[in-house]
């Protein structure tokens, strides 16, 4: 075994930097052959091999490296030789050498074809089967490839993305099991958006009736348990009280649905609400979400804010049993006390609920007091 | 094989070639066979043609000038391309004038290779592109090392051309591969510009299906890929690469038909701007398509600075693949 060991190269340097390795990690090299170039502050040098032997890399290209240390062991089989370090590098010296220089890396068998970023949303956006890209027999895939595709189509059925596909289950299991009910009240919206743009201006954070809306939920937790409970079994139906409000919200910024959940929303401020929510906001335009954001909810709160929105229907999740929707803001002429026509700004606020567990009394009154709780 | 393997093996057929040629340098003997081993092997091979000389610009490029303007061949190292300004004196006012003032042509087949450019952390005296000096002096001809060239051939039309030549060599390059059988990576592919005189144009499936060209010297090629990539796969907008082997004289004519048919020129080089070869090209390109462009053609250069040696500094302060990005984004929308 002999190491290969970082001569001084000048007087000027303490280090220098691993350029480039010419020997693959593994590689036979013999007495003289350069195996490996350093570069100092003004030139690059290159090492040979001392021995004839097996090369095992001990540093990586791109490190730094002062004289005297050992960048490479050479094996002539006396001793087994250390495993190399260099992670881009091959340990059993047969597959493609990492590309030093930053460049590609030489295409492997059947790389198939390159696909550009915008057909790749359209592909993920359509389950676009990886067969039929393939298929195309072209080296890059554009978003017009795929649009062709999509027109021409084969007839065939299309899967559904994975994350319409568990909307799909959800939304299934929902209408098999729950006996749903529906309850919506109109909202006088006026003073609750004054309120939210009032608490959004202290609180430099963008708060909204949504916002209003989740911390009104969460408060109510202690008032209405039956609201936030999970029914347990089928005959004899049973339920399991929550010990916390977690209050899913629904976000779709148009790379499928996610309910992300507020853990334990009741101890959060409006402010913490807002910033939490954008937070997911966030990672759903980054298609970010992990696991944990979107499980342990005990309510919904679907928001449906398109402007046109007068009323909405929400599925109650299974395992929940009510979920709340908020429309869009409306504006429409009425008459104050003293029989004046005044403008106001509505929304509809919907409870869908288990009918089982909740009845239509409890239902009303659990919406009347998110009004109270929203515009006190 | 990487270029400077390239370089190093053609110096080797040329002096194997033609016992004229001599070359001259600061430490080019053997064993160190040049700062960035391109004379290697050089010295021992070719005893009493490979001449090493004492830290002398102005002198080395005088000696050489001379022994080309005598009938011999010469090529000289100088070890950093910043220096080639103490001989800017020997290259301006001596070998380019003296193939025409002394009333018939006379030959001077002279190279001067400068190791030019940064992204080596060597600092603001070790790290410039000088090229600009040297564009629009009659008589001297400046060329490009390119990881897409055939080197050999590149040192042949050269010496070949009787006047004395600049070639700059950018260093980022020494280490990277040589493009070879036409193929770039698995996206690119490349062939001569045929009629071109040595200009390599680099796409993805056809030439003449271009949104935008990219005129840029070898030194900045892997950079234009990038940039290129980046802007297929993420925006598909789809460049062609056209890589001149000679930057001066420049004749844009045998491009203008690729240029006109995309009518959006981006002109990338490593020099910092004002009188630059790019400023030069544009020129030439407005005159010629005045009308059938876009836009302007736009020029990428590194900031107006020295050249930091810590590395993230310098980073800032060079040309990137991401500001040839920007350029053709900006000159597409």
């Amino acid at each position: 075994m002999t190491e290969l060991r970082v001569p001084k190269l000048n007087n000027n340097d303490t280090e220098y930097l691993l350029v480039e390795w010419l020997a693959e990690d593994g590689a036979g090299v013999v007495k003289g052959d350069p195996v490996v170039v350093l570069e100092t502050s003004k030139a690059a040098e290159e090492l040979m091999a001392e021995a004839d032997g097996v090369l095992r890399r001990t540093a990586e290209t791109g490190a730094t490296c002062r004289p005297g240390d050992v960048i490479a062991h050479i094996s002539d089989g006396s001793a087994p030789p250390p495993s190399a370090t260099d992670p881009g590098a091959a340990t059993d010296g047969t597959a493609a050498p990492p590309a030093a220089d930053g460049s590609a890396p030489p295409p492997a068998a059947d790389p198939g074809p390159i696909v550009t970023a915008p057909a790749q949303a359209l592909i993920d956006e359509h389950g676009v089967d990886p067969a039929r890209i393939r298929a195309l027999g072209k080296k890059v895939i554009k978003r017009a490839d795929v649009l062709a595709l999509l027109e021409t189509g084969t007839g065939d059925a299309q899967p559904l993305p994975p994350v319409q596909r568990a909307v799909a289950a959800a939304v299934t299991r929902s209408h098999q099991t729950i006996p749903a009910a529906f309850t919506a009240v109109k909202l006088d919206a006026g003073p609750a958006i004054a309120r939210a743009r009032a608490l959004g201006k202290e609180a430099r954070a963008l708060i909204g009736l949504p916002e209003l809306l989740v911390a009104a939920v969460a408060s109510l937790h202690g008032q209405f348990p039956m609201c936030f409970a999970e029914p347990v079994g089928a005959d004899p139906l049973a339920v399991r009280p929550s010990t916390a409000p977690n209050v899913g919200v629904t976000v779709d910024v148009g790379h499928g649905l996610y309910v992300p959940v507020l853990r334990d929303a009741g101890r959060l401020s409006v402010k913490e609400i807002a910033e939490r929510l954008a937070a997911y906001r966030t990672k759903a335009a980054q298609g970010a979400f992990r696991e944990d954001d979107l499980a342990g909810g005990n309510i919904v709160v679907t928001l449906h804010t398109d402007t046109a929105v007068l009323l909405a229907v929400p599925i109650v999740f299974p395992g929940q049993t009510c979920a709340l929707s908020l429309c869009a803001p409306q504006h429409e002429f009425a008459l104050d006390p003293a029989g004046n026509v005044v403008k106001r700004t509505t929304v509809t606020l919907g409870l869908a609920f288990d009918h089982r567990l909740v009845n239509g009394r409890e239902a009303a009154m659990f919406l009347n007091a998110i009004r109270k709780a929203i515009t006190p | 094989m990487r270029v400077a393997e390239s370089l190093n093996r053609a110096l080797h057929e040329v002096l194997a070639e033609d016992p004229s040629v001599r070359v001259l340098g600061e430490d080019v003997l053997d064993p160190y066979g040049g700062a960035f081993k391109i004379t290697k092997g050089l010295s021992s091979r070719f005893p009493g043609r490979v001449l090493a000389t004492p830290i002398s610009e102005n002198g080395i490029v005088g000696v050489a000038g001379g022994l080309a303007l005598a009938g011999g061949k010469a090529i000289v190292e100088i070890m950093f391309s910043d220096f080639v300004a103490l001989a800017f004196d020997q290259i301006v006012n001596f070998a380019s004038k003296s193939v025409s003032m002394y009333g018939r042509p006379l030959r001077l087949p002279l190279i001067v290779r400068c190791p030019s450019g940064g992204g080596r952390g060597y600092g603001p005296t070790h790290s410039q592109s000088l090229q600009k000096h040297f564009i629009g002096v009659p008589g001297l001809a400046v060329y490009e090392v390119s990881p897409f060239d055939d080197h050999r051939e590149l040192f042949g039309e050269m010496l070949a051309l009787g006047e004395p030549c600049l070639l700059f060599e950018d260093k980022i390059l020494y280490t990277r591969r040589l493009f070879g059988d036409g193929v770039a990576d698995d996206l690119f592919q490349y062939d001569l510009l045929p009629g071109s005189g040595g200009v390599t144009r680099v796409y993805v499936d056809d030439p003449g299906q271009a949104d935008c060209v990219i005129i840029a010297p070898g030194g900045v090629a892997h950079r234009a890929l990038a940039a290129m990539r980046t802007l297929l796969l993420e925006r598909e907008i789809s460049c062609l690469l056209l890589v001149p082997r000679r930057l001066y004289p420049f004749d844009v004519t045998p491009l203008s038909p690729l240029l006109e048919r995309a009518g959006a020129v981006v002109v990338a080089e490593e020099s910092t701007a004002g009188g630059t070869w790019g400023a030069e090209v544009a020129h030439q390109v407005h005159s010629r398509l005045w009308g059938r462009l876009r836009r302007p053609v736009s020029l990428v250069h590194s900031a107006a600075g020295v050249i930091p040696a810590a590395a993230h500094l310098e980073r800032d302060v060079l040309v990137q693949d991401t500001a040839i990005v920007r350029a053709v984004q900006e000159l597409l929308t």
